[in-house]
């Protein structure tokens, strides 16, 4: 204790008041936000029409004329289908996201506050959501819901709530071990107002770590789904349908794959610098640095 | 109004708080003291129900009338907070790290509907000046990482009394705090009570503290009410073995520093048995210099007068000339 207030002091010291904003939250914010950015814009524009076949310009390179990223093997434009693609991408990640952390959250704190018995029979339940494997889950799903963008949610919110009410449960059981628990116990709050108000702060930092991780790994299974074919179809746009199409022509056009593929992988460094980054700033040791 | 009868605390087959009879008048301080794990803090917190799962409560413990004794949970919330104001030793870790510590004592006020939610900031405010704490309204906006250690236990004091309990029960309030917070400390809660007429219940190791603050001394070893009295009588000519050894470990005042220092420091010999490894009879057997035969068996209560009572087969003689620690202890007596 008496080295944080040291610290503390020094950081008064150097850096004034303000609260220190860590580098990887810029730059992940300004990737999410430039994604965000296009895929909002593709909603109203797009410099081609997603869907019309334009065979006559069939494999342009990137960089063609009027093509910034080249047209596909009917001659449609990928600038426009990376767009949209880009849209999809956040739509499914962000609605399977929040409903799997609802839920998911919601399951792990109550079973942190329950007797032992529930606190046991929750955990084997998570032990089992985990150990089923999540891509399995989905083809099941698929075949019963028919493949699109809902299986693919649903598939996500089966593969994520498990995981999100373990990773709420140890944590919460700490807290609720820690002093300040029995404090306002002591001070007459009761157990639910206790896990809602004292439990969830504490573990907030930690949820939101986890929520970015989900997010990217969303973005990540929706793509994996759509190129098997259990989620977007034709004509809804889909950075992993794109792959998925591009696959037979990858001798021929391999930018067809390779620029999906990328849009990927920078959407996903984007969420995991951003959650790194809201974690570093979050933490209520480091916001209340000054006068908090 | 606060009486507990034949309270007994025991966790599997070990049998951890044994206590025959306790009360605290209303307004009055009581100092409870022990060595680590003579169980004070089991018995502070049995009065407002705050034991392990696994410990099992019989007896009564009687509060303005109510029995606490295993009533169910939600109605014991309900005097927790309101009637029955809790601190405790470690004060950062007693309050949340991710709140503002205005807000955690807001918080008292507005579950227990104490004051409109109007008034609720003006009555922090007014809480936190009441504990001494300098600028106040601007203080309620830290962390409590940001305050120092008395400042923090001056907060944790700020939501005991919140919401005027008849009762504020301090488990080593002052251990974590060094020596002159510790002061301003005990001398904010002597305060408090007085203008309150608020009862303290003070869990302390350390006689030197209880003494400074309260009326009555009850003495606890292994579990049990070895001695219990006015604090004069306790400190002044204590009876019990173990009160007297408690006293004798005292290395004095301040003042009496340069005359201690090169003494070697007295002890007790050995130190508290674990849980079940206790000798029959009285618990201090075994590490008692004193002992008779007759300690096998349970010794005897003695009343004496002034609500001073002990259980000692071979006690203090009254008349005993005083230890070199224990004068030092006597000169602070009130």
């Amino acid at each position: 204790m008496a080295d944080t207030d040291d610290f503390e002091f020094l950081e008064i010291a150097t850096s004034g008041s303000r609260r220190r904003v860590p580098p990887q939250l810029v730059i992940g914010a300004v990737i999410v936000s430039v994604i965000v950015g296009i895929g909002m814009v593709s909603v109203f524009w797009t410099p081609y029409d997603l869907n019309t076949v334009d065979v006559p310009n069939q494999f342009l390179r990137p960089g063609s004329d009027g093509y910034l990223l080249g047209t596909d093997k009917l001659g449609r434009d990928m600038t426009s289908q990376i767009m949209a693609g880009a849209r999809n991408s956040l739509l499914v990640s962000m609605i399977s996201t929040v409903a799997s952390l609802i839920p998911g959250v919601l399951i792990g704190l109550l079973a942190a506050g329950a007797s032992p018995f529930w606190q046991r029979f929750i955990s084997r339940l998570t032990d089992i959501g985990i150990a089923l494997p999540g891509i399995l889950v989905a083809l099941v799903l698929a075949t019963s819901l028919g493949p699109g963008n809902p299986t693919a949610i649903i598939a996500i919110m089966f593969w994520f709530i498990p995981t999100v009410a373990r990773v709420t449960m140890g944590p919460a059981r700490q807290i609720l071990s820690r002093d300040f628990v029995e404090a306002a116990q002591a001070y007459g709050r009761p157990r639910r107002f206790i896990l809602f108000r004292h439990v969830l702060p504490n573990i907030g930092p930690l949820i939101i770590v986890q929520a970015s991780v989900m997010f990217a790994l969303a973005i990540l299974i929706e793509a994996a789904l759509s190129y098997l074919g259990i989620g977007a179809q034709r004509p809804t746009p889909s950075w992993g349908r794109l792959l998925k199409e591009a696959q037979p022509l990858i001798d021929k056009a391999p930018y067809l794959m390779i620029i999906p593929g990328i849009s990927i992988m920078v959407a996903v460094i984007g969420f995991n610098l951003l959650g790194d980054g809201l974690r570093t700033y979050l933490d209520p040791q480091q916001t209340a640095k000054g006068t908090g | 109004m606060l009486e507990i009868e034949d309270l007994n605390i025991s966790i599997g087959a070990h049998q951890i708080v044994s206590l025959e009879h306790l009360s605290i008048p209303a307004g009055r301080r009581l100092g409870l003291v022990g060595e680590s794990g003579s169980g004070k803090t089991m018995t502070a917190m049995s009065i407002i129900g705050l034991l392990p799962r696994e410990a099992v409560v019989t007896g009564s413990i009687k509060f303005s009338g109510v029995e606490m004794v295993n009533r169910p949970e939600r109605e014991l919330s309900n005097f927790r907070g309101s009637e029955i104001g809790t601190i405790f030793q470690d004060p950062l870790r007693a309050l949340n790290p991710t709140m503002r510590v205005g807000k955690q004592v807001g918080e008292a006020l507005r579950l227990h509907n104490t004051v409109p939610n109007k008034g609720v900031k003006q009555r922090t405010v007014e809480l936190l000046d009441q504990v001494q704490l300098p600028d106040s309204a601007a203080l309620a906006r830290r962390y409590p990482h940001q305050l120092s250690g008395g400042q923090q236990q001056r907060v944790l004091i700020a939501m005991a009394i919140a919401c005027n309990p008849k009762l504020l029960i301090a488990d080593e309030p002052t251990t974590a705090l060094d020596v002159t917070v510790q002061k301003e400390i005990l001398e904010l809660l002597a305060r408090l009570s007085a203008e309150r007429g608020m009862a303290v219940l003070f869990v302390s190791h350390d006689l030197g503290v209880i003494q400074s603050i309260s009326d009555h001394v009850a003495v606890l070893y292994g579990g049990s009410l070895v001695e219990t009295g006015p604090t004069d009588q306790i400190v002044g000519s204590p009876r019990h073995r173990y009160t007297e050894a408690l006293i004798n470990v005292n290395p004095g005042h301040p003042e009496d520093i340069a005359a201690s220092l090169g003494k070697p420091l007295i002890t007790i010999k050995g130190s508290v048995p674990p849980l079940g490894a206790f000798l029959s009879g009285c618990r201090f057997r075994g590490r008692c210099p004193h002992e008779v035969d007759t300690c096998a068996t349970e010794p005897p209560i003695t009343e004496m007068p002034d609500a001073h009572s002990f259980k000692c087969w071979n006690p203090v003689p009254t008349t005993i000339s005083l230890a070199p620690g224990e004068a030092g202890l006597a000169k602070e007596s009130p």
